[in-house]
């Protein structure tokens, strides 16, 4: 009897073991199987290109003295800049690069027939409000690759502060087809007829010590 | 640790924004005669006979010299936004005469030499087309504007882009021509088209006086 009862007991002892096992396990699986997805985001400064006016470039060369000396377009395009710093640990903002370039990697002006070299356009950027410490490079070539037209640095110990697009606004000019002896690149004489297109892509790009 | 996954994530924010730059290049192609477009040579010497009427009066001994020279010059200018080719021709194969329309007079008797006073040069004299680098006009007749030559039936290619890096595209400063007539100087012995080397006075048959006319076409084409 005593023995028949001590049998019972160890089956018993076995069968706790084996359930704590096969619980060890489902939890395993299950913790395995959950998956949280936890993400923290953290942004160092907020950015904003806002194109004000002149959102569309046309150059007419309705005459031979347009096609000979090429045309200027001063009051081209006025964007506005946005900026401001998140105040994030190990970035400060100290200010900003304008860069433009052609768009997906454009080789050429292209018409429907003919097609002219890049650099027969020019861009340049002024400050018109709130921008007038910053640095501008002048007329600089439409290329494949960015091309720094505008910089603008508020160097410590100044303190930064937030841009926003109604007070802080650059100007965009452009140039097409000025001869070699005006700076440009070469006039548009003998270039064939047609309607030639590029869209450039212009990048505001937030400078300072982590940036 | 296998609950709690957590990802973080930080970065600087740039902008982008597109502008569409567009192109549009009219065609320029304009020819003006600004002097001489009507010429006429009046015979009415011997000396006109034996030695011809011209506007280039030294270089052709011809007769009148001083009062030939502004006579018989046609001036023009081109203005092309591309390289461009004049075409030039008589219409007739012959001079016709107004009051003999039977009578015919060759219309090798007349020629011409042209002249770039613009600033756009011809191609070296004897050179082949694109061997000068700054030279952006070529002509064929003339033998690149240092040879005189006959008057030829339409079309004959006159002046045309020298497919050099300068193209022959400009407005009237850079291709303005002069075109130096003359009639019974047979010259351009030397030439591609040489005049009629038998002189007027000589001509077999002796030409019936009259008044001859034919029309010269000048065509410009952009290439």
């Amino acid at each position: 009897m005593l023995i028949s009862l001590f049998i019972t007991i160890l089956e018993f002892q076995t069968m706790i073991h084996s359930f704590q096992r096969l619980l060890k396990l489902w939890i395993f699986l299950a913790l395995m199987l959950i998956n949280v997805p936890n993400c923290l985001a953290q942004e160092w400064n907020s950015a904003r290109l806002s194109i004000l006016y002149g959102s569309n470039i046309p150059f007419n060369f309705s005459s031979l003295a347009k096609i000979k000396n090429g045309i200027e377009i001063t009051t081209g395009t006025h964007i506005g800049v946005s900026m401001a710093d998140s105040a994030k640990v190990g970035h400060t903002l100290e200010g900003f690069i304008l860069n433009f370039r052609s768009f997906n990697g454009q080789a050429n002006i292209k018409g429907d027939v003919y097609t002219l070299p890049l650099n027969r356009i020019q861009v340049k950027a002024e400050n018109i409000l709130g921008l007038g410490s910053g640095f501008t490079y002048g007329y600089k070539d439409l290329t494949t690759g960015w091309v720094p037209l505008f910089t603008y640095s508020v160097a410590s110990p100044s303190p930064w502060t937030n841009l926003d697009w109604s007070n802080h606004q650059l100007n965009l000019s452009f140039q097409c087809g000025i001869p070699v002896s005006r700076g440009g690149n070469g006039s548009l004489m003998g270039e064939g007829p047609d309607y030639y297109n590029v869209e450039i892509e212009f990048e505001l790009m937030p400078t300072g010590p982590g940036f | 640790m296998l609950v709690c996954g957590l990802t973080a994530f930080s970065q600087a924010v740039k902008d982008r924004n597109f502008i569409p730059v567009a192109i549009n290049l009219n065609q320029v192609l304009r020819m003006t005669i600004t002097n001489g477009g009507n010429i006429e040579f009046v015979f009415n010497t011997i000396e006109d006979y034996k030695n011809g009427i011209s506007s280039d009066a030294v270089a052709s001994v011809s007769a009148n010299p001083i009062t030939s020279n502004s006579m018989y010059k046609t001036d023009f200018s081109v203005s092309s936004s591309t390289r461009w080719a004049l075409t030039y021709g008589t219409e007739e194969i012959s001079f016709l005469g107004t009051d003999h329309p039977n009578a015919a007079l060759a219309i090798n008797n007349v020629g011409f030499k042209i002249l770039s006073t613009g600033n756009n040069i011809f191609e070296g004299a004897a050179l082949g087309i694109g061997i000068t680098a700054g030279a952006s006009l070529f002509s064929i007749p003339t033998a690149n504007a240092s040879k005189v030559t006959a008057l030829q039936t339409y079309p004959v290619v006159l002046i045309t882009d020298n497919q050099t890096i300068n193209a022959n595209a400009g407005d009237a400063a850079d291709n303005l021509f002069t075109i130096d007539w003359r009639c019974g100087t047979a010259e351009g012995k030397t030439s591609i088209t040489p005049m009629n080397q038998v002189k007027l006075i000589d001509q077999k048959p002796s030409p019936v006086a009259d008044r001859y006319v034919v029309n010269v076409m000048f065509e410009l084409a952009s290439l």
